[in-house]
């Protein structure tokens, strides 16, 4: 079993060319894009109204996936400004009725890291300690959305 | 806001999630049911009050991974044939 960072040629797309992926993860890690967050985007929005039971029990399940990163995380995705959020919320976060709109400087500033992972728009929003990343989302204020791309609840019968 | 009841859940999962294949996913043990989840099974997925009916992609170990439908859980409720008695 290989240790630390690799890249299994394998799972390398053939149509990037090398160097435009850090790598590839193992089981045990997310796959980081090499591009750098904070280029030309300001906003992270994640979906739902961010009940901190809701976030602890994301974060854990992310922590049991990626042991090996070392960090509790939450996804979320990035946007350049609000027109762009309002692309996501359509095409990514359309089951929410409500979704969080968060300023990265804000994240920054509560020790909160935003990695880029897995394919564009997604993020994950990540920290060493549970406690401190369940806190310091809240503790950003973000603002809560109605997504006008939601559906609705429906009527359902069981 | 509607009255409408919350459809139960079958499998836990963040909606807001994505792994290296771009579909949301979760633990096997997340399930309400672990024998209703295999390959192509239609399932109530979700979490809080979000639901969406969602097709198993792929079980990789204890890892699923599920393709959320657009719409509300009432427009999809005829692929959810093992709630039918």
């Amino acid at each position: 079993m290989p240790t630390g960072l690799w890249l299994p040629e394998s799972r390398v797309p053939l149509s990037l060319p090398l160097g435009s992926v850090r790598f590839v993860s193992a089981d045990a890690l997310p796959r980081i894009r090499l591009a750098r967050v904070g280029t030309g985007a300001s906003l992270v929005v994640r979906g739902g109204e961010l009940d901190p039971v809701l976030s602890k029990a994301d974060a854990v399940r992310f922590h049991r996936r990626y042991p090996r990163w070392g960090r509790y995380g939450v996804s979320a995705y990035l946007g350049a400004d609000d027109e762009e959020v309002d692309v996501i919320c359509e095409t990514r976060l359309e089951r929410f009725a409500t979704v969080a709109v968060f300023d990265l400087s804000a994240l920054e500033a509560a020790a909160i890291e935003v990695v880029p992972t897995f394919r564009r728009p997604h993020i994950t929003l990540a920290h060493g300690n549970l406690e401190v990343l369940v806190n310091g989302l809240s503790s950003c204020e973000p603002r809560i959305l109605v997504n006008r791309h939601h559906h609705g609840p429906g009527v359902f019968r069981p | 806001m509607s009255n409408a009841p919350i459809p139960v859940l079958d499998l836990v999962v963040d909606l807001n999630s994505e792994d290296d294949s771009g579909l949301p996913w979760t633990f096997l043990d997340e399930a309400r049911d672990p024998t209703l989840v295999r390959e192509g099974a239609w399932l109530v997925v979700g979490e809080g009050t979000v639901r969406a009916v969602a097709q198993v992609v792929e079980i990789d170990d204890d890892i699923v991974r599920v393709r959320p439908l657009p719409g509300p859980v009432d427009e999809h409720r005829h692929l959810l044939s093992h709630r039918v008695a």
